[in-house]
Parts: C-alpha cells; structure tokens; sequence
C-alpha cells in the first residue's frame, strides 16, 4: 500500500479499545476507560502536532481541519483530565453513578477521536486530490 | 502550494499509523493500570500544554 490510511487505522484501534477484552481480569469499564484515554492522548497530540507541522498545506485544502485543531487545543487538556478524574471517581466507588459519569466522559473523548479520523480523511483526501492536479 | 508540502502532509499523517500499531500491541495487555502506570498517563496529560503544538492557534 503506497499511501497507507491514517485516519482508518485511528478509527479501527479506536473501535478494538473499545471492545477490549479483559483475558487477565479486571474490571473492563476500568480498563476501557483508561486504555480509550491513553489512546485519546495520543491520538489528540500527534493530530494537533500534524496540523501544526502542516498547517499551509492542510488549511489550504481543508480549513475546517485547523478549526477543530484549534477547539481539541482549547478543550482536550480538559476532557483528559475529566476522564482521569472520573476513572478515580469509578475506581474508589464503583457504582452506577460513577460508572454512568465515566462513560459520559469516556463518550466525549470516543467522539473526539472519531472526529479526528474524519477530518484526517479529509484532510489526507484533499492533499492526494491537489497532489494530482 | 508545492507537490513537495503536499507529499510531506500525507507522509506526516503516515506516522500516525505508529500510534495505531502501538495500541493494537497494547490490547495484549489487560488489567487495570497500577499506580505508577496511572501517575504516568496523569503526568502526560498534564504535560500536554507545555508542547508548542498545543498553543491556541490564529
């Protein structure tokens, strides 16, 4: 595959952490709620860092992209730190309260990720399409 | 715009592809995090506004 597909492969890890099995135990709300947010670490720095790196080319082809750079910048940070903090909440009294907040809090990053793989396909798709004219 | 930042965009967005292959390693791994896994993915999110990339953009 010459121009493998970034965004696909983000939305595909996004989709297996979260239906993680749990083989070694361990409460798998827990271990989705913290794999999902180390994914979402990730996934939000090196898309900010990729927009940032190649702002001309992309806000050129696809000014959207920049925009919701520029909201994960305002709001990422947060939504981290909102699951950390509700993963805590969970872990010390895990009832359905709790649970019903770090799945809330879980969705939003879920979300921001799959945004991301859509604005990277649009992104990338755009690119290759100035590329050939 | 140059054929040459076009290409150097798409092959960008190709790195993310590591980040991909290093979680479907982790998927090996189960059970919750520890504590010093937790204070790790605590400190790297706290760090993240530290990065230049991470500034409010015009």
């Amino acid at each position: 595959m010459k121009h493998k597909q970034p965004f696909a492969v983000i939305a595909l890890t996004a989709m297996l952490c979260a239906c993680a099995v749990t083989p070694g135990g361990g409460d798998p709300v827990v271990i989705n709620a913290e794999k999902t947010t180390a994914l979402a670490v990730d996934t939000f720095d090196s898309f900010l860092q990729y927009e940032y790196n190649n702002r001309a080319a992309l806000e050129s082809v696809s000014p959207a992209i920049h925009e919701y750079a520029n909201y994960v910048r305002a709001n990422g940070q947060k939504w981290l730190q909102t699951a950390r903090s509700m993963t805590q909440a969970y872990k010390h009294n895990r009832d359905e309260n709790n649970k019903a907040n770090l799945t809330t809090a879980i969705s939003t990053l879920q979300e921001a990720v799959n945004q991301i793989s859509k604005y990277m396909a649009t992104g990338t798709a755009s690119l290759k399409k100035a590329k050939r004219h | 715009m140059g054929a040459d930042l076009i290409i150097a965009a798409i092959n960008a967005g190709i790195t993310l592809i590591d980040l991909a292959m290093k979680w479907a390693a982790d998927l090996k791994q189960s059970g919750e995090l520890d504590e010093a896994g937790e204070k790790a993915l605590d400190a790297k999110i706290a760090n993240l506004s530290d990065k230049p990339w991470w500034k409010p953009q015009t």
